[in-house]
């Protein structure tokens, strides 16, 4: 009885078994996960550089190599020990068979211009081509991680300050609370959008400016969440043990309650990354987000929508990766949602 | 349960995404596509029918129609002494009337509906017009000549904002009332532009100057909002109606002692939109688009449905578009004459006007248009040529990193990229992609262009402070070359539109000269002068010369074409009328 009771699954644990039980949950999981793995490798998928190739006896990796220069993460020595020349190596290959390379799938950087405009889906361009000649697969590809970055690193943000925040107004209550709880309402009374429409004329409108910027209005969610489970959790008996055993106030809120409090705190972040995506997908369509030529979803609609009537393929591929994005991490969110919620555990 | 209401939904939007696809056109067929747009060839363009003018018999023409105009924007006023932008002016302009015009080939006329004798002295400094007796504004009190004097003095009050007004009045030395409808103008200085000046906006003194003591800047205050929105004017039409972002109607006044526009109404109907705008104009719900894009000229106007309600109205237009670089020593780039003619090489000019401009527009050779008088036919395009680019780029100083493949120079011991931002105002479809072009053809160079898009006042108030490296976006030049002043004289870095901050000692010599001579063949070779010097200098690239694209309903005859649109000279939608019998709306009666 006593070992297992040293064994039995702590929260967190109990509530991935319920999540793991939900189907549509772990489908909306399984495409979030495979978002970030096309975001990290998108040199990898689409690319006009050879993964792989064999240039004048020596092998070469620009795709991968791309993966880190891209980023901006590239130190100088990877460039140095690869000094790799594109239009040299495909003059070369033409004429010499010892020449070798394994290509991306889409042979196509998301840059790159040819003279095929608004071609439909082919085989060669998979979803066509757009307004500039450019792969609309392409573009796609290497406008996922945009989304990606965008609901992470602005939610991240918001996490962070809602959970401070919240955490502060529910553990101290009083004057505090009524402080914080003011302030959150101040907060939540800003419309978002427009908000970020007049920074952004101050700003430069970079990605990290719109992540920045939802991060700092989209806390109050979290915070209000965090501050019910703070208050609902400092009268439980393990807080009142610690204060009996004299933790300080710092660690008894986050050692002690908040990997408590965590699960609804999740299911607000998920919705607010599906939030971040389509208010960044908002932006982008305005013109005030990433910044074209760069490929976003929402600048990528936004051209598909200004050649609807000559390409009318161009307007799928964003309208359905947004929404396919938005949909799962919504169904992750009613996932942990249902997992964590009481009612419905007898069920699980 | 939640999940299932959620599910619908996506169904439902999935259904509305189908259908939607649906309206679309099918693709073009690969061969349609490959081949170039010409619109020489197209029998929408500038059809016979569109450009009849107006017959002898009277009684051929419709009376009681409604013309529908489509505006890009909404008007936030409709004050004569206000207009900022074309959508004000052209509505406002159907509600005053003046006593000088210019036709469309840009000649300066008298206004001879009004004006009954006009003299003026050999070098322009003296203009004494004689107006016609029986004028009155729209509320019955008489249109004199105190009412010019009146606007004169207004114009100049320090306390009046209307800075776009006040530098082509402040020459007018004196304006004198001989009596009630003979005035006298005095220049200052001898002034080969001087009969432009004249054509400032006329306002009512009864009506003003009795606010003039709540309200010194005409502008602000209960009366003049009301006014700026309902204007009583002493033009052919009368406001009746402003719903905002939805519609203005405007309605013929029948007192109007003048000539009488063919249209008994015109409603401006506010669709930003350009994709709604063309599908309104095929549901017959606007008669006209002032402006298509070239992409909707060239493709998306050859379906059923357009043929079936309209007709293109193509023509050349005085306006060019430009990337215009910051020369003020604000960046270390573009005060170099090197660096900006490596840029103009590596801008594939050819290219944008043959995918982006669909063979519309021509290439732009300079600031004065091709066909204009002033323009200098000596000048020669700068070939798209990436190495001669990239040699004047090492001749300034930029050379390549081998390491990195970018360009840098040494300056005062710094290291510097050569990288800059491009801005360009929102809303343009070709911008963008003249950006991705450009950007992609620098990078073969060793140059870095970020691009940033600006909401366009924002883009406006940046410009006029000089934050900006390079920006794109077009002018219309005037009449006379004489309004290159306030763009590219040094003095006007300040106050004008000299936003780039060019500086050349002779083109400020040169302006001057321009407007002090009254010889037409010498001030030719003035202007022809500076053109030269200008394209030579390259303080922009010039791209191309926007043309007009507008798509007009079938029933409208008489178009004409000037160099600053369809719109905005005498006579333009005025001597638009439609056959008896093809009339489509009836006018709502008032009752």
């Amino acid at each position: 009885m006593k070992k297992k009771k040293s064994q039995s699954e702590s929260y967190l644990s109990n509530i991935w078994r319920r999540m793991k039980k939900n189907r549509r949950c772990m489908a909306g999981l399984i495409f979030v996960l495979a978002m970030i793995g096309i975001a990290t490798f998108s040199p990898l998928l689409a690319s006009n550089q050879p993964i792989i190739c064999k240039h004048e006896g020596k092998w070469y990796f620009p795709a991968i190599v791309e993966i880190f220069q891209s980023r901006g993460v590239g130190p100088h020595w990877i460039k140095k020990s690869q000094p790799f020349n594109l239009p040299q190596f495909n003059a070369k290959r033409q004429l010499d068979p010892e020449e070798f390379a394994i290509w991306p799938m889409i042979p196509y950087s998301e840059f790159e211009q040819t003279t095929e405009y608004y071609l439909p889906p082919s085989s060669q361009h998979w979803l066509g081509t757009d307004e500039l000649g450019r792969d609309i697969a392409a573009r796609m590809i290497h406008g996922t991680s945009v989304a990606v970055k965008v609901g992470f690193i602005s939610m991240g943000i918001a996490a962070l300050i809602g959970i401070v925040v919240g955490g502060l107004a529910g553990y101290w209550g009083g004057w505090v609370d009524i402080v914080i709880s003011r302030l959150i309402e101040i907060v939540i009374c800003f419309p978002v959008f427009f908000l970020i429409l007049a920074i952004m004329v101050w700003l430069e409108p970079s990605i990290i400016n719109v992540m920045v910027v939802i991060g700092l209005t989209g806390w109050t969610s979290i915070a209000r969440y965090t501050r019910g489970e703070f208050i609902r959790l400092k009268t439980q008996d393990f807080v009142i043990a610690a204060e009996v055993v004299g933790a300080k106030h710092g660690r008894i809120m986050f050692r002690h309650i908040l990997p408590n409090a965590m699960a609804p705190v999740l299911v607000s972040i998920t919705f607010g990354i599906a939030g971040a995506i389509l208010v960044e997908s908002g932006l982008s369509w305005l013109g005030f987000g990433v910044q074209a030529p760069a490929p976003s979803w929402g600048n990528i609609l936004r051209t598909a929508y200004d050649s609807l009537r000559v390409a009318p393929h161009m307007v799928y591929p964003p309208c359905i990766a947004i929404f396919l994005a938005v949909l799962a991490y919504n169904l992750v969110g009613d996932g942990l949602r249902d997992a964590i919620d009481p009612k419905l555990r007898k069920q699980g | 349960m939640n999940i299932y209401i959620k599910f619908c939904f996506v169904l439902a939007s999935f259904c509305l995404l189908v259908s939607f696809s649906g309206c679309g056109k099918p693709p073009q067929e690969k061969s349609s596509a490959a081949k170039a747009y010409d619109p020489k060839t197209d029998p929408l363009v500038n059809p016979a029918s569109l450009l009849e003018p107006v017959p002898e018999d009277k009684s051929k023409i419709e009376d009681g129609e409604t013309l529908i105009l489509q505006l890009d924007g909404s008007p936030n006023t409709l004050h004569p002494l206000f207009l900022s932008s074309l959508v004000e002016s052209t509505v406002s302009g159907t509600l005053f009337t003046g006593l000088f015009t210019f036709d469309k080939d840009m000649n300066w006329m008298v206004n001879d509906e009004l004006v009954e004798d006009y003299q003026e002295n050999e070098n322009l400094t003296e203009i004494t017009v004689k107006m016609k007796k029986g004028f009155t504004w729209q509320d019955g009190h008489p249109l004199t000549v105190h009412d010019i004097v009146y606007s004169w003095q207004q114009i100049l009050d320090p306390a009046v904002p209307c800075q776009t007004q006040k530098p082509s009045v402040e020459p007018i030395e004196e304006c004198i009332a001989l009596d009630d409808y003979t005035i006298k103008f005095i220049q200052s200085k001898p002034l080969a532009t001087a009969r432009w000046n004249l054509l400032f906006p006329i306002i009512p003194k009864h009506l003003f100057e009795k606010e003039k003591k709540n309200n010194p800047d005409l502008k602000t205050g209960d009366y003049f909002n009301k006014w700026s929105r309902h204007p009583v004017g002493n033009g052919p039409y009368k406001i009746v109606e402003w719903k905002e972002n939805d519609k203005v109607v405007v309605e013929r006044w029948e007192d109007y002692k003048g000539f009488k526009p063919y249209f008994k109404q015109i409603i401006f109907k506010i669709i930003p939109d350009t994709n709604i705008t063309l599908l309104s104009f095929e549901k017959e719900d606007i008669d006209v688009v002032r402006k298509l894009t070239s992409q909707q000229f060239a493709k998306e106007t050859n379906t059923e449905s357009f043929k079936k309600v309209g007709y293109k109205a193509w023509g050349t237009q005085w306006a060019f578009s430009y990337i215009g670089w910051n020369m003020d020593g604000s960046n270390p780039f573009f005060n170099d004459k090197k660096v900006r003619l490596a840029m103009t090489h590596a801008l594939n000019i050819p290219l944008i006007l043959e995918k982006i401009a669909y063979n519309l527009s021509s290439q732009s050779l300079g600031v004065y248009h091709e066909d204009s008088w002033m323009y200098n036919p000596d000048v020669k395009p700068f070939p798209f040529d990436l190495k001669i680019a990239g040699q004047l780029l090492d001749e300034a100083g930029w050379a390549i990193d081998p390491t990195d493949g970018w360009r840098y120079k040494t300056i005062n011991g710094e290291k510097v990229l050569f990288k800059f931002t491009l801005t360009m105002p929102q809303g343009s479809q070709t911008s963008p992609k003249i950006a991705a072009i450009f950007q992609e053809d620098l990078k073969l160079i060793g140059v870095q262009m970020d691009t940033r898009v600006l909401e366009w006042a924002t883009y406006m108030e940046k410009s006029r402070k000089h934050e900006f490296q390079a920006g794109i976006a077009a002018w219309g030049t005037g009449a006379d070359p004489d309004t290159g002043w306030n763009l590219w004289r040094t003095d006007q870095y300040k106050t004008g539109r000299n936003y780039g901050g060019y500086s050349n000692p002779e083109i400020d010599k040169l302006f001057e000269e321009g407007r002090a001579e009254f010889d037409f063949e010498k001030r030719k070779k003035i202007y022809q002068k500076i053109h030269k010097i200008l394209y030579e200098d390259q303080p922009y690239i010039w791209i191309s010369n926007p043309p007009i694209l507008s798509a007009i309903n079938k029933r409208i005859r008489g178009v004409q074409f000037s160099p600053r649109g369809i719109f905005s000279f005498d006579p333009s939608f005025y001597g638009w009328w439609v056959m008896k019998g093809q009339a489509k709306y009836a006018v709502m009666q008032k009752p």
